[in-house]
């Protein structure tokens, strides 16, 4: 029986024993995917141009502690952080894609019209100027007082307006007259007699003025005339602004009513001889110009010139405070007539007593002046007196000023009608004839120009237009990026230091200025926090060997202490660490209360008995946002022992107002 | 994370080894009084697939399918680091449950028992049989993840100039591309076993049933099965998440009943109930919640572990040359375990109860060779039967799918 149960259990054993020798299957493997981990920006050197031999790169911005931080508060952070910095690379964007190019096509314009002008200028001549003389002459003529006489026919003034506005127009020409004579443009030598404006003649005509043949006549040989004496003695002398009959100076500053006065010709005498180095001299002292009078004394060539030969006894020497004074007067421009003295004014007209630059503006006041309407008085139609202003001033202002921007230069009646031969030692100055030739008073006198210099004329205009777009352009782009790029920036920064308003958060927050410079292997870094100290942390590292190099003390300053920094190669990353000491609000860390409202951007909530022999430490690496470099990293404050965080925060700056400056100084955007 | 509930649920073959033949194939025979049976039932199944509540087939690794979310990334970084990360997410809109990749796993698994079960007829209709099967088990497991889309996106994100979160990035990155690392790290870190390969032996739970026939005629036959389940198996070891439990560890009295009726030409055709009605015991526990699953503590909790139906019916063909075969279906269901007591919380009794109860269909197949009748006609020398036998499992609802190959070897003396 047991070898029978033997025998079962062998065959049991047969069947058992392969069951259960068998492993579990391997299981399939299971995908591992990976993802690539950003890497530091291949020129992570570039962003703190730590690749560059010598290099300057100034970083700022801000510096937030926190005590606890929370998800939305660091949120709030990183979404400030992030729109400061697109919004200052859109602005380094504006400047280098915008500003600069607008500024470089304004400049390339100018240059242009400059070039422009002075091919017409030196195409000047390529017209029939004897033409065009008695072509100008012939709508200058009496136009005055034709377009007067047509608008009372017209009613569109009455015959009291039109009295009225001859008389000032009489005022008007006086006051040319007083402005040509008190000019440089007098120096020069004419061919014949210069005109102080061609819409005037007719009333100088009407007065008697240039009547004298032999001051006024034409220049006797080609090498031209000086019209000084002409001018003066045949014409400012025989001006009602220059009365010749008893009628007192305005001096102003003569002792009182009962002194004794002088007369007009001996207080014009007084002014040249004392003119010093005023307009009048520098004419008269230029012996090119009056070669003929150089052998006479200069009191008595001023005399013979001015005064048509009358003898005065002159002491030009004499400090008579009366002649003095008297000059000071004609060198104010002051009025002929002062107000309140004892003079006879009979048959002198009302704008006698007027300044003779007043005078000028009768009709050369721009259209939004307040003296535009004395010409011609204001009416209640809008429509009908820039009527009448364009049928007279509008027209005769452009003909006729002279402009005084940077030293007088001719009108449009001088450069046209007055045949200059000599200007030595003066600036040719062409006047913008484009004012005058394009509008319509002189509608033929393209007629009388060459192809060539109609061509020239019309590539000026054009430059002109181009000009005025691109500057156009260029304001505008200047004043969005003022008043929207910056402004925007500039609401940022205040925006950004609210994040500090979060409550439930321990913050510091302050503005630093960090500079890192590389001279060869010596790295320097400055940290100051400029608007709490004027204490600056300055580290030094050689980082071939990385041990830290000494400070001089002109590197270090006065205001200067040594602070440790590290540097690690593959991340670009800086440590900058400095202790606190026992004041450290001393070293940037005072006790200083919010108040964002009220523009006091940094803040400390920390005690400085809180930090008082702790260490500050931050640690920042670079990047580049397109053009706008810019740091990142963490601050901390160290316990005592350097290692433990009793704050931790975030670091966040860049190179914006560095770069902005040197493109603004670079490309002329000030300007 | 990851739920450490058992991953390889209950899989019943305590039930299996416990009976005195497979599954369906019941009968109401017993042992002629003072005669003995030494049986050898030897089951062996492979698996890696489970069922879910709905009776879906799933890998049998289904939960450690799990995302890993942006919070989770974050939540292990320094104050300042996480805040920044956070803050960074906030500033982004990517929410803290955000998937960032995906983990994958599976989990393969052998286990082998071999029962031996000794049965011995006290009187001619009262036969006691106790079981004591030895378990053979081993699973293997591999761990993937996969970062997503987003996980790049983010990347990319802390690398733009204007965020300038390069050092941020660079160790999310080292993280990810980590993960698997990580995940048995934190599993190790809060004491669970690392999941790797796993594999043990040992007793299961022991079986001492005794089996009274009521009627035995030429009709039919009525029988009854009485017993108990001892806890001296394995329990599931609540820090190891890949390991199979060898028992239940509480004492689950059962009753069945089982009738034959013998059809012409050596049919015959069964029908089975049985009950099992486990105690409540105590037994420790990780006390996770839906939400966390890792960093939980342990504790002993009460419990009830759920009553068990089985039930089925069977067709035999047994001729007198000694062939057995049979096809059989049988059902198995057991009910939710129930935890009690204030040592575990709401939360954690809702976590560890879900998912405990099951159901199974399985289909059976039997072809043997038994020598018994021919002993009876002394023409052989020893009585034994050797069957061999297969369970398929038709559907099923939280339960692994083991489809197994039994070996039975009876040997009557």
């Amino acid at each position: 029986m047991q070898s029978k149960i033997a025998r079962a259990l062998m065959v049991l054993m047969v069947f058992v024993a392969p069951i259960g020798c068998g492993r579990a299957k391997a299981p399939q493997i299971q995908p591992r995917g990976t993802v690539v981990a950003p890497a530091y920006p291949v020129d992570a050197t570039q962003a703190l141009q730590l690749a560059e031999a010598k290099t300057t790169i100034e970083f700022n911005s801000n510096v937030l502690l926190w005590d606890q931080p929370t998800g939305p508060q660091v949120q709030a952070i990183l979404d400030s952080t992030r729109q400061t910095r697109l919004l200052r690379a859109d602005a380094l964007d504006t400047i280098n894609r915008e500003l600069i190019p607008a500024k470089k096509k304004v400049d390339g314009l100018q240059a242009a019209l400059q070039t422009a002008k002075q091919k017409v200028e030196s195409a000047g001549t390529a017209r029939d100027q004897v033409a065009i003389r008695a072509y100008i002459h012939s709508v200058t003529d009496q136009y005055v007082e034709t377009t007067l006489k047509d608008l009372v026919a017209a009613n569109a003034i009455s015959a009291a307006d039109q009295t009225h506005a001859n008389l000032l127009w009489e005022g008007y020409c006086e006051g040319k007259l007083w402005e040509l004579a008190v000019s440089p443009l007098l120096s020069r030598l004419y061919a014949t007699r210069p005109t102080p404006n061609g819409f005037c003649d007719a009333y100088y005509t009407r007065k008697g003025y240039f009547a004298d043949a032999e001051l006024c006549g034409p220049a006797a040989s080609a090498d031209g005339k000086n019209y000084f004496s002409c001018i003066w003695t045949a014409g400012v002398l025989k001006s009602p602004l220059i009365p010749t009959t008893g009628i007192a100076a305005n001096c102003a500053n003569v002792t009182p009513p009962g002194a004794k006065l002088v007369t007009r010709p001996q207080a014009i005498a007084s002014w040249i001889a004392r003119d010093g180095s005023g307009p009048l001299q520098k004419a008269l002292r230029d012996d090119t110009a009056l070669p003929n009078l150089k052998t006479k004394t200069f009191g008595q060539l001023l005399v013979e010139t001015i005064l048509g030969g009358q003898q005065i006894p002159l002491q030009f020497k004499t400090q008579s405070p009366e002649l003095f004074s008297c000059r000071k007067a004609f060198n104010n421009n002051l009025a002929s007539v002062p107000a309140g003295r004892d003079v006879d004014a009979s048959g002198v007209p009302y704008w006698q007593q007027d300044n003779p630059n007043n005078l000028l503006d009768i009709v050369e006041a721009g259209e939004g002046s307040a003296l535009r309407y004395t010409l011609l008085p204001k009416t209640d139609h809008t429509e009908l007196d820039h009527a009448n202003f364009v049928k007279l001033g509008g027209v005769i202002a452009p003909f006729s000023v002279r402009d005084k921007t940077g030293g007088i230069k001719p009108s449009y009646s001088d450069s046209q009608l007055n045949e200059v031969i000599g200007q030595p030692g003066l600036v040719t100055i062409a006047a913008n004839i484009d004012v005058v030739e394009m509008g319509p008073l002189f509608p033929k006198l393209t007629s009388f120009e060459t192809k060539a210099l109609s061509d020239l004329k019309a590539a000026q205009a054009n430059a002109m237009a181009d000009l005025a777009k691109a500057q156009d352009e260029w304001d505008a782009k200047k004043v969005a990026f003022n008043k929207v790029t910056m402004e925007a920036i500039k609401v940022n920064i205040t925006d950004a230091a609210k994040v500090g308003e979060v409550e439930g958060a321990s913050v510091f927050l302050n503005t630093y200025v960090m500079k890192i410079e590389k001279d060869g292997d010596r790295l320097k870094v400055r940290l100051a926090f400029e608007q709490m100290t004027d204490q600056v942390q300055v580290g030094c590292l050689n980082i071939a060997t990385g041990s830290a190099c000494d400070l001089t003390p002109e590197e270090l300053g006065p205001n200067g202490h040594v602070a440790r920094i590290t540097f690690d190669r593959s991340s670009s990353l800086i440590t900058l660490t400095f202790d606190l000491g026992e004041h450290p609000e001393n070293l940037g860390f005072p006790v200083h209360p919010r108040n964002i409202e009220g523009g006091d951007i940094p803040f400390n909530a920390i005690a400085p008995a809180t930090l008082a022999g702790k260490s500050f430490q931050v640690e920042v690496y670079g990047n580049q946002l397109r053009d706008l470099p810019i740091v990142t990293g963490n601050a901390y404050v160290l316990d005592g022992d350097g290692k433990s965080r009793l704050y931790t925060g975030s670091l966040t700056g860049d190179a914006f107002y560095q770069i902005k400056a040197q493109l603004f100084q670079a490309n002329g955007l000030s300007k | 994370m990851f739920s450490p509930r058992p991953i390889i649920a209950n899989l019943v073959l305590c039930a299996l080894v416990g009976s005195t033949s497979a599954f369906a194939f019941e009968d109401t025979k017993v042992l002629p009084k003072g005669v003995r049976n030494l049986s050898i039932r030897t089951v062996d199944t492979r698996f890696n697939q489970t069922t879910d509540p709905s009776g879906a087939s799933e890998p049998l690794a289904h939960l450690l399918y799990q995302d890993l979310t942006f919070a989770q990334v974050v939540r292990d970084d320094t104050k300042l680091k996480g805040a920044q990360l956070r803050g960074f997410m906030l500033q982004n809109g990517i929410q803290d449950k955000d998937s960032i990749g995906s983990f994958s796993a599976e989990i393969t698994g052998h286990l082998t028992v071999i029962a031996p079960i000794m049965a011995f007829g006290i009187t001619s209709k009262l036969t006691l049989a106790l079981a004591t099967p030895i378990y053979q088990a081993q699973t293997k497991t591999n761990v993937g993840f996969v970062p997503n889309e987003r996980a790049q996106n983010l990347m990319a994100l802390l690398a733009k100039p204007e965020n300038a979160q390069i050092a941020n990035g660079r160790e999310a990155a080292g993280k990810l591309n980590d993960a698997v690392n990580r995940l048995n790290n934190k599993l190790a870190n809060n004491n669970f076993q690392r999941l790797n390969a796993w594999n043990s032996s040992g007793p299961g739970d022991a079986t001492l049933a005794a089996k009274y026939q009521y009627i035995d005629n030429s009709a039919m036959g009525l029988a009854s099965t009485t017993g108990v389940v001892m806890p001296t198996g394995r329990r599931k070891d609540p820090d190891v998440l890949n390991d199979i439990p060898f028992g239940e560890g509480v004492w689950a009295p059962f009753a069945q009943i089982a009738v034959d009726e013998k059809l012409p030409q050596q049919f015959t055709v069964n029908q089975y109930a049985k009950y099992t009605l486990p105690l409540p015991g105590q037994k420790s526990v990780r006390t996770i919640t839906y939400d966390e699953l890792v960093e939980v503590g342990s504790t002993n909790a009460r419990f009830k572990e759920g009553d068990k139906i089985d039930a089925g019916t069977s067709l035999r063909y047994d001729p007198s040359f000694g062939l057995v075969s049979g096809i059989g279906y049988s059902f198995l269901h057991k009910y939710g375990d129930v935890y009690r007591g204030d040592g575990v919380s709401t939360d954690s009794k809702k976590a560890l109860q879900r998912w405990t109860d099951q159901t199974a269909h399985n289909a059976e197949f039997m072809l043997g060779y038994s020598t018994v009748p021919l002993y009876q006609q002394g023409r052989v020398p020893v009585p034994f039967s050797l069957r061999a036998s297969y369970v398929k499992q038709l559907a099923g609802r939280n339960m692994p799918i083991t489809n197994l190959a039994q070996f039975d070897f009876d040997l009557f003396f």
